[in-house]
């Protein structure tokens, strides 16, 4: 089956990384570790890869980094306890665990 | 079918190319392509990135507009605040009482910032522009309430306060006073509105909630629901013309309030949750959050008028 979206790494750098004329035409999906997802075989996509500096990742690449961001919030929030503390105090405390995070083929 | 004629009174014009200015609700046919034409107005709403806060953190209390806006607190737990110019944040005063999960409300030199934790606090603070100062405390304590209104007229909604909590207060100004409850316990919920006798509470947990409510300044009535059912959403708007976005778990869905409906529109550029808001449901702004924690984002919904060609 053809790919429909692609990643890139590409750092937001704040105001003009992504125009309103860009989000209004193309779906962007961020993710932690600068990770972003836009659609496969677009040419407004690839303008915007090129224009960030984007470096195209597979989808298991960029899986691989947004994994090992989450794995690591998802650790601290497990050694981040207060003796006496129910789970749903906890939980109320920190919010919930952070999610596991699956990219789209 | 009916003539454009005898609807109209005229025939459509024939021209070579494009009329020079045509007008909203014109229409003509171009030879030179030819294609009928007609200028038409449209919406069109996006989020753009705008510039990174200085201190990544997400659960705090926002208040003010797209371009003038307030951060104040959050997690990690910080008294941390930070304005918005519609280009940079900047770093000011500090909260006297450093907490997550407060709600704020107000402007960017006239905001209110109450409850938060941990441990769950009733304090409230009142924020000049500059200095942040203790008022008059909640009568519940509380935290990851809802709010709206300004410094001088604001109510607070829902929340935990060692359990599911329904109640509602107002502010005057001077004093908190107990009215009337939601009609749904909850916490983590979005709140917007322009003052304390008109606004709307939506989402919500224990279990992400599509419930919204509508605030008369006596009474809480349950109107037309989320599309999306979320908690730790974000608000912006009045009662009238809201607007949420984000929420768990860490979507991008955006849904805008007409006063009777919710609608999505175009999705956040980063999925977030426990995000910072201000603003107006046409220009609103989303920063920091639990998942992305220094993002800002700029909500623009405006008109545009242009071309477009007629197909059958």
């Amino acid at each position: 089956m053809a790919k429909t979206k692609q990643y890139c790494v590409a750092e937001n750098w704040g105001k003009g990384f992504i125009e309103h004329s860009e989000s209004s035409r193309i779906a962007f999906v961020g993710y932690p570790g600068n990770v972003w997802q836009v659609p496969a075989h677009n040419k407004g996509a690839n303008l915007w890869i090129n224009k960030v500096l984007g470096v195209p990742k597979t989808k298991d690449e960029a899986q691989a980094i947004v994994t090992a961001i989450i794995d690591t919030a998802q650790d601290t929030w497990d050694a981040d306890n207060v003796d006496g503390e129910s789970s749903a105090e906890k939980i109320l405390r920190l919010g919930s665990k952070p999610a596991d995070i699956t990219l789209e083929e | 079918m009916s003539d454009y004629k005898e609807v109209v009174g005229t025939a459509v014009v024939n021209v070579a190319g494009d009329p020079p200015n045509p007008l909203e609700g014109q229409l003509w046919y171009n030879s030179s392509t030819t294609s009928f034409k007609v200028v038409k107005q449209s919406l069109e709403d996006a989020w753009a990135t705008g510039n990174n806060m200085n201190t990544a953190r997400g659960y705090m209390a926002g208040a003010g507009t797209q371009t003038a806006a307030l951060a104040s607190g959050g997690y990690p737990v910080t008294a941390k605040t930070e304005a918005y110019n519609g280009t940079n944040w900047t770093e000011l005063n500090d909260l006297n009482t450093a907490r997550m999960i407060p709600a704020g409300c107000g402007t960017q030199t006239a905001a209110l910032a109450f409850g938060g934790g941990p441990p769950i606090t009733d304090v409230t603070e009142t924020w000049n522009g500059t200095n942040w100062t203790e008022v008059n405390d909640l009568n519940t304590g509380r935290y990851a309430s809802g709010a709206a209104g300004t410094n001088t007229a604001a109510l607070a909604f829902g929340g935990y306060s060692g359990s599911v909590s329904a109640d509602t207060e107002v502010w005057n100004g001077t004093n908190w006073t107990e009215v009337n409850n939601l009609n749904t316990g909850r916490y983590s919920l979005a709140g917007c509105g322009a003052s304390n006798t008109a606004s709307l509470a939506f989402g919500g947990s224990a279990n992400p909630k599509a419930q919204t409510e509508l605030w008369n300044g006596t009474n809480w009535t349950e109107v037309n629901d989320l599309n999306t059912g979320r908690s730790t959403n974000t608000g912006a708007g009045t009662s009238t013309a809201g607007l949420t976005f984000g929420g768990t778990s860490n979507t991008t869905k955006t849904e805008t309030w007409n006063g009777t409906n919710w609608a999505e529109v175009n999705d956040l550029n980063t999925g977030n949750y426990g995000s910072g808001g201000a603003g107006t449901n046409t220009l609103a702004l989303s920063f920091g959050g639990m998942t992305n924690g220094s993002v800002t984002e700029e909500w623009n919904e405006r008109s545009v008028t242009g071309t477009k060609t007629l197909t059958t």
